[in-house]
C-alpha cells in the first residue's frame, strides 16, 4: 500500500474538515449532506460521512451494495457561534461515519440516506465510488516509483504542482481563478509555501480555503494520485499583452522508505503506516510549478460608454429612495447597491447629481464581498442622507453603471432612477431647527444676492476729510457770522431811524401846541381845538408807530396796553381826543375852557413821552 | 482708396473687443446677477470683479461677490468679500447675515472676547452709519445750529430767545457726535488694517520669519488685525487676543 500513512492522515481530518463546513453552512432547509472519497483501490478502507446541521430525530444508513461495512455508524456533533456584524448565529452539525471497505472493482453508488428532521424526511444526495484495481497489483507504471527505482529522491513524477488557470486569454480586468495543486504519490507530511508568484501587473486576492487544504484522488494515466490544492487565487490582469506568472515554490518534508529497507511487508502493515520494523525517513524536497502565461485582451474601445471606470464582470445596479415624501428639515436616504461577480473592490460610486437644495452627506459604503472557491462576488452599498432644506418636489436624476460583460464582449450600461423626493411641511429657522451635524451645513442658507440699482462710488473716493467736507463744514458757522454782521448793521440803521421818528413826534407836538396856544389867544375855537386833536393824534401816531390809515381809539388802547403804559395815562389820553371832538362838534353856548383843554393835552403828552422813554430803557 | 476702406474694416475689428469691454458698471452687475442666477457662479465673479478693476465700488456689489464665493464653497473669500461690503456701508444687513452664516462654517473659529455692554453699544451706534453718512449728519447739525442761533438773535420775545439757544446746544451735540462717528468710522475703515485668513491651515508664528516656532493654528475665514508690519510678514491680532506672525501671502487685507 502507498497511500497508507497519508490517506490515515486525511481520513483522520476529514469529519473534522465535514463539521466545519457544515457549521458554515447557512441555511433554512437543512443541509444533508454526504462526503465520500471519489475513487478508492480495491480493498482500501474508506470512511463515508453523513453531515446536518440540525439534530435527526432518525437517521437511516443505506445499504452499502459492493462495500463491505467494516465499522459505524460513530456519530459526533457539534456547536459553533458566530457573530456577524452584531447577528449572532449559532450553527448545530451532526455527523455519521461509516468506515467502509472496497470490496471489488468497479463503480458503485451509495444510495441517500434518511433522516427525519423536525417530523419531516430528508434525503442526501448518492455519492459515486470508482474502485479501481489495487495499486498493488496495477500494471506497469509509466516512471519507476521511487521504492522502486530504489534512491531516496521522489521521481518528478512523484510529486509536481500543477497551475490551473480558470482563462488563459481573459480580458482586461475580467476575473480568473488560477489554482495551485500539489499531485502526489508519496506521504506528504507538510509543505510550506517559500515563495509565491509574483503577479506584476494584476490585482490579485486570495481565495484559498482556509485550514487544511481537502484531498481528492484523481487517476493520471495509471495512477491515482492525492491531489491538493495548496493556493487558489482570484485574479484581475490590469494590462493587457502577454503576462506571465513565475512559478510558484514550495518545501516539503516527504516521508519515503528507505532505500535498503526494502522487504515485501503485508498490506495491513502498509495501510497502517508500515510495520514498525520498516525503515522510513523523512526528506525535504523542493517543487516548483510551471510558469503560467496568460494572453490578456484589451477591452474593445468601440461602444465604450463615457462613464465606463473599469468594471469588467457581471454587475447589476440597484437603488433605492426612501421614504420619497418627507417633511422639511428631515432626512431621506438613497441606498445604491453594486452587485454581481468581477472586481468589485474597484467599483467606484456612480454619479448622482442632487439637485440643489438638498444637504448630502458623504455616502456611507457597506461592503458585502464575499470571497469565494468560485471567485470574488458579492455587493458593495453606498447609502447617501439627504437632509432637504426647503420645501417643493425635486428629481434626482437616473444613476447610470456601465460594465463590460466578457461573456457576451459588450460593454453594457446598468440603470436605475430616477427618483423623485417630495419635501413638505413650514420652514423652520435659527434656534428651532435642528442643528448641524457637521461644519460644512447650515440650516440656514445666505441671503439671495442684491439684484437693484446701486450707488457706485469710486475705490478710495471718501467724503470724510476731503476738501469738499471741510468747506461744507465752515460754510455754517462763515454764513453764521456773515449774518450776525448784516444784523448789527441793520439793527443800528433800524435804532437810527426810530431815534428820527421820537425826534420828529416831539416836534410835530411841540409844533402844533405852539399853534394851538396862537389859536388860544386869537380865541379862534375851531382852530385852536383841531390843532390839539390833531397835536394828540399826530404824536401817537408817530411815536407808536400806528398808520394814520390804522388810527382808532381801539389800536391805540391796545397799542397802549402792549406798552405797559399805565391805563390812567391812557383814559387821559383819550379822554382829551374825546374833549376836543366834542369841543370842535358841539352847538355853541356851551363853551368849554380851551386853556384847561391846552394845559390837559400839554400834560397828556408829557407824560406819555417820559413813560414811552422809561419803557424803551427798560426793553 | 480700397486699402483705406480695408484698414478702417481692420481697424473696426480690432477695436471692437476693447468696446465691448468698455461695459458700465451697471451692465457688468446685471450680466453677472443673470450668471448668478443661473448658478455659473465662476462667470458671475468674473463680471463683478470686472467692476472692482474699473476702480469702482459699492456695498452690493461686494455683497455678490461674497455670494458667488460661498456658492463655490470658499468661505475664506466669502467672508472677505461681506466684510469688504460691511467696511462700505456698515449698516448693510444682509450683509451682516451672510457673513454670521459664513462665520458659521469656518473650522473652530476664534472665540471673540465679548464686550462689555456699553462697549457694543457704542459699536454698534457707530456701525449705524458709514463714515460719509455721519460726515454729511454732522455738517447738517452745524446748518441747523447756525440757523437756530440767527432765530435766536432775531427773535424779540424772550420765551422765542430760550428756545432757539436750546435747540442750537442740542444741534451742536448732535453735529460733534456725528463728526466723533464719523472719526471712528473713518478709522475703522481705512486706517485699522484687518486681514482674513485665506489658507485652509495657517500656522502662526512667533518671529517673523519661516523658522520661527508656531504658536498655534488659525483656519481659512478667521479675522485679524494688522499691528505691526515687515517686510512681507504681518503681526496680526486675533479676536481672541492672540497675536503671532503671518505670511502676506496667506492672508487677504479687507
Amino acid at each position: 500500500m502507498i497511500f497508507d500513512t497519508a490517506m490515515l492522515r486525511y481520513l483522520l481530518f476529514m469529519p473534522l474538515w465535514l463539521l466545519l463546513s457544515g457549521a458554515l453552512a447557512l441555511a433554512d432547509d437543512p443541509s444533508f449532506t454526504v462526503s465520500a472519497p471519489q475513487r478508492v483501490a480495491e480493498g482500501e478502507r474508506f470512511r463515508v460521512t453523513w453531515t446536518l446541521d440540525a439534530r435527526p430525530d432518525d437517521f437511516q444508513a443505506p445499504s452499502f451494495n459492493g462495500f463491505r461495512r467494516i465499522s459505524g455508524p460513530s456519530t459526533s456533533s457539534s456547536t459553533s457561534t458566530q457573530i456577524i456584524n452584531n447577528q449572532v448565529t449559532t450553527t448545530v452539525s451532526y455527523s455519521y461515519t461509516f468506515v467502509l471497505e472496497a470490496a471489488e472493482e468497479g463503480t458503485f453508488t451509495i444510495p441517500p440516506a434518511r433522516a427525519v428532521i423536525d417530523g419531516r424526511e430528508h434525503a442526501s444526495e448518492s455519492a459515486s465510488v470508482e474502485v479501481t484495481d489495487g495499486p498493488a497489483t496495477s500494471a506497469q507504471p509509466s516512471q519507476p516509483r521511487q521504492e522502486e527505482r530504489g534512491d531516496t529522491r521522489p521521481g518528478p513524477d512523484d510529486i509536481f504542482i500543477r497551475a490551473e488557470v480558470s482563462n488563459s486569454s481573459p480580458f482586461q480586468g475580467e476575473q480568473i481563478i488560477i489554482s495551485y495543486k500539489l499531485y502526489t504519490r508519496l506521504s506528504v507530511q507538510n509543505y510550506n509555501i517559500e515563495r509565491l508568484p509574483a503577479f506584476q501587473g494584476m490585482w490579485t486576492e486570495n481565495i484559498t480555503p482556509s485550514g487544511q487544504p481537502s484531498v481528492t484522488r484523481e487517476l493520471i494515466g495509471e495512477d491515482i494520485y492525492n491531489v491538493a490544492e495548496i493556493r487558489r487565487m482570484a485574479v484581475f490582469p490590469q494590462r493587457s499583452g502577454e503576462i506571465s506568472i513565475e512559478p510558484m515554490e514550495v518545501e516539503m518534508a516527504v516521508r519515503i522508505r528507505a532505500a535498503d529497507s526494502r522487504r515485501p511487508g503485508s498490506p495491513f502493515d502498509d495501510f497502517f503506516g508500515g510495520s514498525p520494523f520498516s525503515r522510513y525517513q523523512t526528506i525535504t524536497h523542493r517543487e516548483r510549478s510551471e510558469p503560467v502565461i496568460l494572453q490578456v485582451e484589451r477591452l474593445p474601445a468601440e461602444g465604450r460608454p463615457e462613464d465606463f471606470t473599469g468594471l469588467v464582470g457581471n454587475f447589476e445596479l440597484r437603488a433605492d429612495l426612501s421614504p420619497d415624501n418627507i417633511d422639511v428639515n428631515d432626512a431621506a436616504s438613497l441606498s445604491v447597491t453594486l452587485s454581481g461577480e468581477g472586481n468589485l473592490r474597484m467599483a467606484e460610486l456612480p454619479e448622482v447629481s442632487f439637485p440643489r437644495h438638498l444637504d448630502i452627506f458623504d455616502p456611507q459604503v457597506t461592503d458585502d464581498i464575499r470571497v469565494s472557491s468560485s471567485g470574488i462576488k458579492g455587493s458593495r452599498q453606498f447609502e447617501y442622507v439627504i437632509i432637504a432644506r426647503s420645501t417643493g418636489d425635486f428629481e434626482i436624476p437616473a444613476l447610470n453603471l456601465s460594465y463590460f460583460d466578457p461573456g457576451s464582449r459588450t460593454y453594457r450600461t446598468q440603470e436605475a432612477g430616477p427618483f423623485s423626493l417630495r419635501v413638505h411641511g413650514e420652514l423652520l429657522t435659527g434656534s428651532d431647527a435642528p442643528g448641524r451635524r457637521s461644519g460644512r451645513w447650515q440650516t440656514e442658507d445666505i441671503r439671495y444676492i442684491h439684484t437693484g440699482s446701486v450707488n457706485w462710488q469710486s475705490a478710495g473716493d471718501l467724503f470724510y476729510k476731503s476738501t469738499r467736507f471741510f468747506l461744507l463744514a465752515a460754510l455754517p458757522l462763515i454764513l453764521l457770522i456773515v449774518f450776525l454782521i448784516i444784523w448789527k448793521k441793520h439793527m443800528q440803521s433800524n435804532a437810527d431811524i426810530q431815534g428820527i421818528r421820537i425826534k420828529r413826534a416831539r416836534n410835530a407836538a411841540i409844533k402844533r401846541l405852539k399853534h394851538a396856544e396862537r389859536m388860544l389867544r386869537d380865541n379862534q375855537r375851531e382852530a385852536f381845538f383841531e390843532e390839539i386833536f390833531k397835536a394828540l393824534w399826530g404824536y401817537v401816531s408817530d411815536r407808536l408807530e400806528i398808520p394814520v390809515s390804522r388810527l382808532n381809539k381801539e389800536n391805540v388802547a391796545s397799542a397802549f396796553a402792549s406798552r405797559h403804559i399805565p391805563s390812567d395815562l391812557a383814559d387821559r389820553f383819550l379822554e382829551g381826543l374825546y374833549e376836543c371832538e366834542y369841543a370842535r362838534f358841539a352847538p355853541m353856548g356851551e363853551e368849554r375852557p380851551m386853556d384847561i383843554t391846552y394845559e390837559k393835552a400839554l400834560d397828556t403828552i408829557v407824560t406819555l413821552e417820559k413813560e414811552l422813554r422809561k419803557n424803551n430803557t427798560k426793553r | 482708396m480700397s486699402f483705406r476702406i480695408m484698414l478702417y474694416v481692420w481697424s473696426l475689428i480690432l477695436l471692437l473687443p476693447l468696446w465691448s469691454h468698455a461695459q458700465s458698471p451697471e451692465d457688468l452687475m446685471e450680466n453677472g446677477n443673470l450668471a448668478y442666477m443661473e448658478e455659473n457662479f465662476e462667470e458671475a465673479l468674473e463680471r463683478y470683479s470686472r467692476i472692482v478693476r474699473m476702480g469702482k465700488e459699492s456695498a452690493p456689489l461686494y455683497y455678490n461677490i461674497g455670494n458667488a464665493w460661498y456658492q463655490k464653497g470658499s468661505i475664506g473669500q466669502a467672508i472677505l468679500y461681506y466684510e469688504r461690503a460691511l467696511r462700505l456701508n456698515p449698516s448693510y444687513e444682509p450683509a451682516r447675515h451672510n457673513l454670521r452664516i459664513a462665520r458659521s462654517s469656518i473650522i473652530s473659529p476664534v472665540e471673540e472676547i465679548p464686550a462689555l455692554f456699553f462697549q457694543r453699544w457704542h459699536d454698534s451706534f457707530i456701525a449705524l452709519f458709514s463714515a460719509d453718512r455721519w460726515a454729511i449728519m454732522a455738517i447738517a447739525g452745524l446748518f441747523l445750529m447756525a440757523l437756530c442761533i440767527a432765530f435766536y438773535v432775531i427773535s424779540r420775545y424772550v420765551w422765542q430767545k430760550k428756545l432757539f439757544f436750546a435747540l442750537a446746544i442740542i444741534m451742536l451735540l448732535m453735529g460733534i457726535t456725528a463728526l466723533y462717528s464719523a472719526n471712528r468710522q473713518y478709522h475703522l475703515r481705512y486706517e485699522k488694517v484687518e486681514v482674513i485668513v485665506m489658507d485652509e491651515m495657517l500656522h502662526v508664528r512667533s518671529a517673523p520669519a519661516g523658522s520661527g516656532t508656531d504658536l498655534f493654528v488659525a483656519y481659512e475665514g478667521t479675522k485679524a488685525e494688522v499691528i505691526n508690519k515687515i517686510d512681507n510678514w504681518l503681526e496680526v491680532r486675533f479676536a481672541d487676543g492672540n497675536i503671532g506672525w503671518v505670511n502676506d501671502d496667506a492672508v487677504e487685507t479687507i
